[in-house]
């Protein structure tokens, strides 16, 4: 991966290198050649993508952790546990998703490649309708 | 009459990412004060324990804000980060889906 390993101020470095206008960090060579820093307005927005999943991340562990803790108790034994821990593991699968998924969104944006399809969405749809699935049976069998 | 600008989103898009990453902050601090309320339940003499490592949630993103910004580029500019940090990002959050996740097994 070390491809992927931006130098020094790479942004900044990209758009004083070789651009026609030189005094704009937005510049840069029309070309797409073969691993070229991206300009940096695509290198913010995959910094924000991955830090937007990363909150998603944060909330479903701070949902997961609150459930088992302020959820009354349920008519199934570990039933707190049954929706929290789904919870917090979704969001660490998501956490680990968003690194790869900035990984290869920078790749393909340096080398000039179309944007690979994100599977986040579907994962995170996935698992949150099953999560869903599961406190609607859980409310279904009511609190003792 | 106003004049046409060719490059509008350079200094906003830098802003708009590190606002990014002070959101991402903030949810970090309350993931660790939902952690830390699960872990202690607030009453006696241990909330002053609990609401100080609140507290140095916030400091350490601070200072670790801080220290990237000033490290990389002039004071008040932003670039992006390098890999390492989105690793170290990631690791943060797995490790408190870890904690997370032994603090949910732990419940009564």
């Amino acid at each position: 991966m070390a491809d992927l390993e931006p130098e020094p101020n790479s942004g900044l470095d990209a758009a004083e290198a070789g651009a026609p206008a030189a005094s704009s960090p937005l510049t840069h060579s029309s070309a797409p050649a073969h691993d070229d820093e991206p300009d940096v307005r695509f290198t913010y927005a995959n910094e924000r993508t991955f830090l937007a999943w990363n909150r998603t991340a944060l909330a479903l562990i701070a949902t997961g952790v609150a459930a088992t803790q302020l959820l009354p108790r349920l008519q199934v034994e570990w039933g707190r546990r049954l929706l929290g821990l789904p919870l917090i593991a979704l969001g660490a699968v998501v956490a680990a998703e968003s690194l790869r998924q900035w990984r290869e969104n920078q790749r393909a944006m340096r080398r000039g490649e179309p944007l690979p399809r994100s599977r986040m969405p579907l994962i995170l749809t996935i698992g949150i309708v099953a999560i869903g699935a599961l406190a609607a049976a859980l409310a279904a069998l009511g609190s003792p | 009459m106003t004049t046409p600008l060719e490059e509008p989103e350079a200094g906003l898009a830098g802003e708009r990412t590190a606002l990014a990453w002070n959101r991402s902050g903030l949810a970090v601090v309350v993931c660790v004060a939902v952690l830390v309320r699960h872990a202690w339940p607030l009453h006696g003499a241990e909330h002053e324990v609990a609401l100080g490592l609140i507290a140095g949630a916030v400091i350490v993103w601070c200072v670790v804000l801080a220290v990237l910004t000033l490290s990389r580029g002039t004071p008040g500019s932003y670039v992006p980060r390098g890999a390492a940090v989105f690793r170290l990002v990631t690791a943060g959050t797995l490790l408190l889906a870890f904690v997370g996740f032994v603090a949910a097994l732990a419940a009564p």
